[in-house]
């Protein structure tokens, strides 16, 4: 785990190792974390390779006898029963979870820079208006956004029906969020640095872009990605407005198969979905993990 | 979908050429439709039944195009409601008759009384036009109807307890029972204890007797030993895979159990010390938008619902059919059809709703906090009266 | 004993006065411009009509383009909340209010105490595998809440759930027979402890300790991860100089860790707090509200009202309760935690 070079590195400390008594008591320590931590990840892997359609798995083992990826085929050929493939919801998914954490990212930074460097009068107005939003829970304005993307429709395109529409939705609450975060970190940025770049004659928006930006990935990246899982895990916004299978997401699906008042949960197909639905998100994360841990490590350590 | 439309698609063309009544003579029907329903493609058979009879639809009546829309179930109203008032929706969705009342109430969804021939009426049973109408006025295009009756396993059971002391003294002596916790699925034991729920005005009456018993009744199922879990998974499953020997659930679940049980035996809810067990007559049907194609929809709700398609119906889903010329063959789909005659019309008064509230909670207050019945129940008349402005 | 001098960390320096980062509205708007306009649209608009329907009574019909308003109701809706009157049984606003916070506060020093004793942990000099182990305990997180929740209630079922079954298999060590772990979580309501008053075990059912094991195991990976930057931002040799002067390991962890340690975490404690406050899954899908509502929070009882009651007028009003009830505690929080750490810049 690399800190950012602009902190102090600790030396490394004495050449002190473990005793093997001790390592291996840490160890075991560790390795039971990891087991509470891998349980339900092993219920839910035992449920989706299990050819019975059980509720829970009979055995505490992860691979049962007669293990078939057969709930998995079944979740890809045909993941719910209208009209749509697998991968269409994953394009949408992806599409749905990318387009709102970039948007509120690009922009959210901008605003948070202001925030964070520029002295005006309606400041602190503004970033409490922007605090207000973030505990205010929006449970009741699913009626407003339903009437108010209605209201946009051009031809055939109807706003609300369209991913774009839900897209929306969800960035009213992700932005907010955004702007709170990165300025968070900007503050924790020294000032001299932008400094250094006036003295050299860069202008203000060049100094934001040539030398803050850089200086700012993890925390774009750790926003960036519980912007992604925001997006990617949205559901409720998506079953209300969207008519449209090509535009379901995979998460409208999950959510559907979960079983209700007169259905029952196919398990095994459920867990084999809730596996590949979690996925790209896992893959997303440890791709960019060395960003994502820096960003949400250096938060509040200042000096 | 494309596969299973394909072997529905095959099973209609068999059902068509086997000689079967054809449909009406009607001007065929053009224009476009779009639907929903909230058939499951895994819990039970019911989505089959619906391709084939939209297959049987679609060959009939070329010039129609319809499109097909499954919503879950938990958020098919919500999702009607917004759409609807907004001006939108589409023309048609099949659904249980839960909610006609509040949406006629609210203008969500259309009058058809004078949109169905008297011919299409005439074919159709009583208790199912009762249960599509509210104050006199026909709101649905009625398909099946449905009442919960006793699941059993034949290899386990011999003979299935006929009144309620037999049910416990079955259990008692090692019958294993599972019962949902839920008012909707054990509402029958009222009756069969001679409760009665509100009068004409919408008061309450429970608490003058019969529920409380009915309560009790549960609470010494639980203590001999039966199951009362309010996961439907639980239950279905126990069903299923043997847990248990019996169960109380509703005929769209048929397909599946018949599935898992080789010998699947129906018989109706247990009758109480008062009379038979009066479950929840539900109707199943098709509610037209009032913003969509109205006419259309309604014709071809009625196509859907012909005697041809609704034998599709019966003989795939277990569903019993609201159209009496339909013999039921099927000894479980007969069984239902009696609960079903002897069922208690499930209510579409403004009192109704605030019945499940109180009255789930009076269940849970019994049979997880040990509450006195009596109480409970005096206890939920209250709310439910006080909800309603008495 | 005197404690080791500590450098502390510097606060930034004040900026120095100069002409672009003085009053520089001009700037500000253009950079403010397109987050404000987008927010104005979809945040605040909504949300300002949300506000304003928590002032009548919004039903359903209301949506109709050119319909009627809803009527105005002034604070009724409030009052309906505050006097628990709103036609669903079990509903006590107070004791809601109570649970939530409890729920938030209880969860969060759990995450906090534990994320940090295993980046303590994860940070011993010597250890192995390191990264192995920290890329794993971050699972949790990234595995989306509806599958967690769902997943956590199939463990904690009554017939077949996994800690029964765990328990049981335990027990069988002390002869304890399996029937005897056959433990309601989500749905006992006697009380867990006895010999605890009344007005407190309310607040603790046993779904509620369900609840917490299920959101701790998704709560602490996060936190570690916090602790372990702070962690690694501390100068070895302060921990030289305080062995030097002679502090104990318990006092090298008051007076170095923990001073780096406050800064880092209780930002982060405070907006998990207020995740946790608003924690939609667990209690919907896993108690569904607990025994008789008791472990429903505000927000799960809000989606109700909007979902199942249709009460959109309600549910409003109730968030705009939340929203008040979040920013008192904030503040609160706050202020608790700038008296206390000196070195907030």
């Amino acid at each position: 785990m690399t800190a950012p070079s602009r902190l102090p590195k600790p030396p490394s400390g004495g050449l002190r190792t473990l005793s093997w008594r001790r390592q291996a008591l840490y160890q075991g320590l560790c390795l039971f974390i990891a087991l509470t931590v891998l349980f339900p990840i092993f219920w839910v892997v035992s449920l989706a390779l299990d050819p019975r359609d059980i509720s829970r798995p009979d055995g505490l083992s992860i691979i049962p006898p007669g293990a078939s990826l057969q709930h998995f085929i079944s979740a890809v050929e045909e993941p719910t029963s209208n009209p749509v493939t697998f991968w269409q919801l994953a394009l949408n998914s992806f599409i749905l979870a990318i387009g709102t954490s970039l948007f509120s990212v690009a922009i959210g930074v901008f605003a948070a820079y202001a925030f964070s460097r520029v002295r005006f009068r309606a400041r602190s107005v503004l970033m409490l208006a922007v605090l207000a939003v973030l505990m205010l829970p929006a449970v009741a304005t699913i009626a407003p956004l339903f009437i108010l993307l209605n209201q946009v429709k051009i031809g055939d395109f109807n706003l609300r029906q369209s991913l774009v529409g839900v897209g929306l939705a969800v960035v009213s609450g992700l932005l907010p969020f955004a702007i709170w975060n990165l300025k968070g970190y900007l503050d924790t940025i020294p000032k001299d640095l932008e400094e250094a770049a006036f003295v050299d004659g860069a202008g203000r928006t060049q100094a934001f872009l040539r030398v803050i930006l850089p200086l700012a990935i993890p925390a774009l990246a750790v926003t960036a990605f519980l912007g992604f899982v925001a997006g990617w895990t949205e559901f409720y916004f998506s079953v209300t407005f969207l008519n449209d299978p090509q535009s379901f997401t995979l998460s409208v699906a999950l959510n559907g198969m979960v079983g209700q008042f007169a259905t029952t949960t196919p398990w095994g197909k459920f867990s084999a979905f809730a596996i590949l639905f979690a996925l790209p998100v896992s893959l997303v994360y440890i791709v960019f993990q060395r960003w994502i841990v820096g960003g949400l490590a250096v938060g509040g350590v200042k000096g | 979908m494309k596969r299973s439309f394909l072997t529905a698609a095959m099973a209609a063309s068999l059902v068509v050429s086997a000689g079967a009544v054809p449909v009406a003579a009607q001007d065929a029907l053009e224009g476009d439709l779009t639907l929903w329903h909230t058939y499951s493609s895994g819990a039970g058979t019911e989505l089959d039944a619906l391709n084939a009879v939209l297959a049987n639809v679609a060959a009939a009546n070329p010039g129609l195009n319809v499109e097909v829309l499954e919503v879950p179930f938990g958020d098919v109203f919500n999702k009607w409601q917004l759409e609807v008032a907004s001006g939108e929706g589409p023309d048609l969705m099949i659904v249980p008759n839960d909610s006609l009342g509040q949406l006629t109430r609210d203008g969500l969804i259309a009058d058809i009384t004078d949109m169905v021939p008297a011919e299409a009426l005439a074919e159709l049973s009583q208790l199912s036009i009762d249960g599509s109408s509210v104050d006199g006025r026909l709101m649905q295009v009625p398909e099946s109807l449905k009442a919960v009756a006793m699941y059993y396993n034949k290899d386990k059971v011999a003979t299935p307890p006929a009144t309620t002391d037999e049910l416990l003294a079955a259990v008692e002596g090692g019958l294993k029972l599972g019962l949902l916790q839920g008012i909707y699925h054990n509402f029958g034991f009222a009756g069969a204890f001679g409760g009665s729920l509100m009068d004409a005005d919408g008061k309450c009456t429970a608490d003058a007797g019969g529920f409380a018993e009915a309560l009790q009744f549960l609470a010494d199922l639980k203590a001999a030993g039966a199951v009362i879990d309010p996961s439907y998974d639980n239950m279905a499953n126990g069903l299923k895979d043997g847990t248990y020997d019996a169960i109380i659930d509703g005929p769209w679940a048929a397909g599946g159990y018949a599935a898992a049980v080789p010998n699947l035996g129906v018989a109706a809810m247990p009758a109480g010390p008062a009379g038979p067990s009066l479950p929840f007559a539900g109707v199943d049907g098709w509610l037209i938008n009032p913003n969509g194609n109205m006419e259309l929809a309604v014709k071809a709700a009625l196509a859907m619902t012909s005697a041809e398609n609704q034998k599709i119906f019966a003989d795939t889903a277990f569903h019993i059919p609201a159209n009496t010329t339909i013999a039921i063959d099927d000894p479980i789909s007969a069984q239902f059809a009696t609960a079903v005659a002897e069922g208690f019309p499930r209510p579409q008064s403004a009192q109704f709703g605030a019945f499940w509230g109180p009255f789930g909670d009076a269940l849970n207050k019994v049979l997880d906090g040990g509450m006195a019945p009596a109480d409970a129940i005096a206890e939920a008349c209250v709310a439910m009266n006080a909800a309603n402005g008495f | 004993m005197s404690a080791p001098a500590l450098p502390a960390p510097r606060p930034a320096p004040p900026a120095p006065r100069r002409p672009r980062l003085g009053r520089d509205w001009k700037t500000a708007l253009l950079f403010l411009a397109p987050a404000f306009i987008v927010m104005g649209v979809i945040t605040f608009f909504p949300l300002a009509f949300q506000t304003y329907i928590s002032f009548t009574e919004f039903t359903i019909k209301y949506i109709r383009p050119g319909a009627d308003p809803a009527p105005w109701v002034g604070l009724q809706n409030y009052e309906k909340i505050l006097s628990n009157n709103l036609g669903i049984p079990n509903f006590f606003f107070v004791r809601q209010v109570i649970y939530n916070v409890w729920w938030a506060v209880s969860n969060v020093a759990i995450h906090v105490v534990l994320g940090v004793a295993i980046a303590l942990l994860l940070n011993v000099k010597g250890l192995r595998f390191k990264r192995f182990w920290r890329a794993l305990y971050i699972l949790p997180v990234v595995i989306p809440p509806i599958i967690v929740a769902t997943v956590w209630r199939n463990m904690f079922d009554t017939q077949h759930g996994a800690v029964n079954q765990i328990l049981a298999g335990v027990g069988s060590l002390f002869r304890i027979p399996a029937e005897a772990f056959r433990i309601d979580w989500m749905r006992q309501s006697s009380e867990v402890f006895p010999f605890l008053p009344d007005d407190v075990s309310y607040f603790i059912p046993l779904a509620f300790f369900a609840l917490l094991a299920a959101n701790t195991w998704l709560g602490w990976p996060l936190n570690a991860v916090v602790a372990t930057g702070a962690l690694q931002s501390i100068p070895g040799e302060l921990y030289e100089a305080a062995e030097m002067d002679g502090a104990g390991p318990w006092q090298r962890f008051r007076n170095v860790t923990l001073v780096y340690l406050r800064p880092a975490m209780i930002p982060y404690a405070i907006y998990g707090f207020v995740v946790t406050f608003n924690l939609f899954h667990l209690a919907y899908f896993m108690s569904a509200g607990g025994p008789f509502g008791r472990t429903e929070q505000l927000v799960t009882q809000a989606f109700r009202l909007v979902n199942e009651q249709r009460l959109y007028g309600v549910a409003a009003a109730f968030s705009v309760f939340m929203f008040f009830i979040l920013l008192a505690i904030t503040l609160v929080t706050n202020r608790a935690a700038k008296a206390t750490a000196s070195f907030e810049g």
